[in-house]
């Protein structure tokens, strides 16, 4: 069975196989190349690529949290209302004197018991993930206004904007965090005991009941996770914008969705990885990149998202149906 | 004997799939008014050979003759435009709506304003109904219907469109004695239309009630096609299992041990009734009763799905309350549900996942995962049950209804239950495995572990318990040493008081 030329004909025949099961990877491919040329090579400077990955860190972030409740069979449409409550807490705290590190916890907490609460309505209340994250959404954003009557609020302390300015390495933080954050879901999902419970949830909740899983505490953690994923999404684009904002990116929502679709993961449940979702959010990433270096007018690019969403999905699908 | 030109004609189809062949140089032709039975064991390629010939899947070679010409169906629509449609053990009918509006589904009838027509749609489908004498209206939900009724409504919803080849995927699997009769009258009435019938089934004696002719495959390979007339039940399990079976059951003598499990006076709120049993270690307890006598109902409040309302259980000693399956599981029970697809299995995820939820149940781990120990585990148990696959890592969406069985069974043995339930086990599985999971639940039994069964056929439960408790609406009615009851005093406790003073009395 072992010998060597069995081993070589396997790995021949898997180098195109590997290609032909990730459509993403080939996408990935495809555009890095497009970018490229097209872009006469600017595509590929590291300043580029660089400032490309800090723009994006944010839905990054978000788009893993997002992985997790999606793969549960459910989805969070709270996390931009989210990220602009927390946005608008951090900045309150910070500039009515509490420091960096209360309104930093605070922030993230206020992500947490979000996703909490979001996850009991949805486990007790029996209610769709969709109607009861939308209502979250609808009560976030209102806190969010109510803090300043929907004044943005300036004046953030020096040390908070260190999130989304600085570098380390010549790296910027944010990309750091999306990467320590992304590591963070990767292992999750595919290490521990709960990532297997989140499979199991996500590909048939009876069964994993009957299996002795505590459906409700994996699903209540998954939006608790996605929560706390928008708050460090808020606290890198409030340090970047240098301010407290209640109408934070109410798109990122979409592209987050976006990225975890592009990345592989059924919106069934129980299918797709956090790994994939990167790649997704970085495939958005480069499109929209690409899209601004030959100039085309921002509001067709985001026509152009919804037309890969669709042929992304279509995709999957079919792939799906075939297997 | 009809010996026309077939219909339909399958020559010398062969399907790949990645690692493996389905079908190899399969031959079969169909003529009208024939009933074809298709026989062979799980994974024998029955399945793949009927989505073929429907057009839901491609063939890798060979060629589809219908009425003589060769035709390539690259997707069920265009088989049902030659008139070839499949009812599969799943039934596609949609459970909210009204019967006529699933028997019209794909072509519904309009008004001139290209409106539903209505009042045509229900005519037409009563019409439709009328023609099986069957008492069922046109306005009822799929949903409000038996499942005998719903195998009615889809055979209508395939006869509606002019079939003239009709793939039945064990239709009678899920049918009782009356409603079985029922849908041989069916079947009679098509044949005397002149419709070609396929009839895939795991209840052999079936096919020579019913059959003209049988097709048995084993391996992906045609291995004969017979008239009925010229074959006996012995030379058809030796065709589909390759080898002589001198036996269908299997059962060894075990001493058996203490209580294990006792219930006394067990209630839950309308599903189970003042139960009182003990369950002795090594012992093989079979639950005999009709569909809805409550039976699963009992296992699952065994397992702490429902919640007991009054009475006690005892397991190991210990009174027990279960709050959930986790807390059974902790105390060494295993469930293997009648419901393999919607509550045994975690289909889109992989065997060795499914098998290591059993594992990660005894709570070995608290935070990370220890994959050498899952994947050790997970091969050692796959080996140990017989999983038919090419790899662990396989979803187990893509196996055969058997060893889809076999993992969920590998699950609990590696969460080293010592009680296990199982509800229907050998339920739409073949000759072959079945023999295999006789012998299975002997070793287990003889590995001290103890077992509940759930089975509908009473002579599997027979041949396989020690003792059978004997059900009907919700309550345990009758005891007996497996060695001592005969099937007609089995099913006299089993038929509810209400239904046999009804029955006496017609």
């Amino acid at each position: 069975m072992n010998n060597s030329s069995d081993v070589r004909e396997s790995i021949k025949s898997k180098v195109p196989s590997v290609l032909a099961t990730n459509p993403r990877l080939v996408m990935f491919l495809v555009l890095v190349v497009v970018s490229t040329v097209l872009s006469r090579g600017v595509f590929l400077s590291p300043s580029n690529i660089h400032n490309m990955l800090r723009q994006y860190s944010t839905i990054g972030i978000m788009a893993v949290g997002q992985t997790v409740v999606i793969l549960l069979a459910g989805v969070d449409l709270s996390q931009g209302s989210m990220m602009a409550l927390v946005s608008m807490v951090v900045a309150y705290l910070n500039v009515n004197g509490f420091g960096i590190v209360l309104p930093l916890v605070v922030g993230l907490l206020v992500g947490a018991l979000g996703g909490l609460f979001s996850g009991t309505i949805i486990t007790k209340g029996k209610v769709p993930p969709f109607i009861a994250t939308l209502a979250m959404a609808s009560i976030c954003r209102g806190l969010a206004t109510l803090i300043t009557q929907s004044r943005p609020i300036y004046g953030l302390s020096k040390e908070l904007l260190v999130f989304g300015r600085d570098t380390i390495g010549g790296i910027g933080i944010q990309v750091i965090i999306w990467a320590s954050v992304g590591l963070l879901g990767i292992f999750m999902i595919t290490r521990t005991v709960y990532g297997r419970g989140v499979y199991a949830v996500g590909g048939n909740e009876k069964s994993a009941h009957l299996s002795g899983i505590n459906v409700q505490k994996v699903k209540l953690l998954g939006y608790a996770f996605s929560g706390i994923c928008a708050a460090i999404a808020a606290i890198v684009i409030t340090s970047r914008m240098d301010m407290g904002g209640p109408y934070v990116n109410a798109n990122d929502n979409v592209q987050s969705i976006a990225s975890v679709v592009i990345g592989g993961t059924s919106f069934a449940g129980g299918r797709g990885s956090v790994s994939g979702t990167i790649l997704g959010t970085v495939i958005i990433a480069m499109i929209n990149n690409l899209m601004n270096l030959m100039l085309i007018n921002p509001y067709i690019q985001q026509g152009i998202i919804g037309a890969i969403i669709v042929v992304t999905v279509t995709l999957n699908q079919r792939k799906a149906r075939t297997e | 004997m009809r010996e026309g030109k077939p219909i339909l004609e399958m020559r010398q189809i062969t399907k790949s799939f990645p690692g493996v062949r389905a079908l190899k140089k399969v031959d079969l032709a169909l003529r009208a008014g024939e009933v074809h039975c298709l026989v062979g064991e799980n994974g024998a390629g029955k399945s793949t050979l009927i989505k073929i010939m429907t057009g839901a899947h491609s063939m890798s070679s060979g060629e589809m003759l219908v009425n003589g010409t060769p035709r390539e169906l690259n997707s069920p629509q265009d088989g049902r435009k030659l008139g070839i449609r499949a009812i599969y053990q799943e039934l596609d009918l949609l459970p909210t709506l009204s019967v006529a509006e699933n028997i019209f589904m794909e072509d519904v009838p309009k008004t001139k304003l290209g409106l539903v027509d209505w009042s045509t749609m229900n005519r037409r489908a009563g019409e439709l109904l009328g023609m099986f004498k069957v008492e069922i209206s046109p306005h009822s939900l799929i949903k409000d219907l038996t499942v005998a009724e719903q195998q009615i409504v889809a055979i209508v919803k395939a006869l509606s469109q002019d079939s003239k080849v009709l793939i039945m995927d064990e239709p009678s699997a899920v049918l009782t004695g009356s409603e079985l009769e029922r849908l041989f009258g069916i079947i009679e009435e098509l044949r005397k239309q002149g419709v070609a019938i396929v009839y895939i089934t795991h209840r052999l004696i079936e096919v020579f009630e019913i059959g003209d002719i049988v097709t048995v495959l084993r391996d992906g390979e045609n291995i004969v096609t017979e008239r009925i007339e010229a074959v006996t039940m012995e030379k058809l399990i030796q065709w589909m299992v390759g080898r002589e079976m001198d036996e269908q059951f299997y059962k060894e003598t075990v001493e058996l041990g203490d209580v294990v499990l006792e219930a006394k006076n067990l209630s839950v709120e309308g599903l189970v009734k003042d139960v009182t049993f003990q369950l002795r270690e090594g012992e093989i307890l079979g639950l005999a009763g009709l569909v809805g006598a409550g039976r699963t109902e009992l296992l699952k409040s065994l397992f702490g799905q429902y919640q007991v309302d009054s009475g006690s259980l005892t397991i190991f000693g210990e009174e027990s309350r279960l709050k959930s399956p986790r807390d059974a599981i902790a105390k060494g029970l295993g469930f293997v549900p009648e419901d393999r697809k919607n509550e045994g299995a975690v289909l889109c995820r992989s065997i060795e996942e499914n098998i290591s939820l059993g594992v990660l149940a005894k709570r070995k781990f608290k935070f990370l995962v220890h994959f050498p120990t899952l994947f050790k585990t997970a091969v050692e148990l796959a080996t140990y049950v017989k999983i038919r696959c090419h790899s662990l890592t396989q979803e187990v969406v893509t196996l055969s209804g058997g060893n889809q069985q076999k993992t969920v069974l590998a699950k609990w043995l590696a969460s080293e239950s010592k009680i296990l339930l199982l509800d229907e086990p050998t339920r739409g599985i073949d000759v072959g495995s079945k023999l295999e999971f006789y012998k299975f639940m002997a070793e287990l039994v003889r590995n001290k572990k103890s077992i509940i069964l759930v089975s509908s056929e009473l002579p599997e439960l027979m041949a396989l318990s020690d003792r059978i408790l004997v059900m009907s609406n919700s309550r345990i009615r009758k005891e007996f040493m497996a060695d001592e009851a005969t099937q007609e005093q089995i099913l006299e406790h089993a038929i509810p008081q209400e239904l046999r003073e009804s029955t006496s009395a017609s």
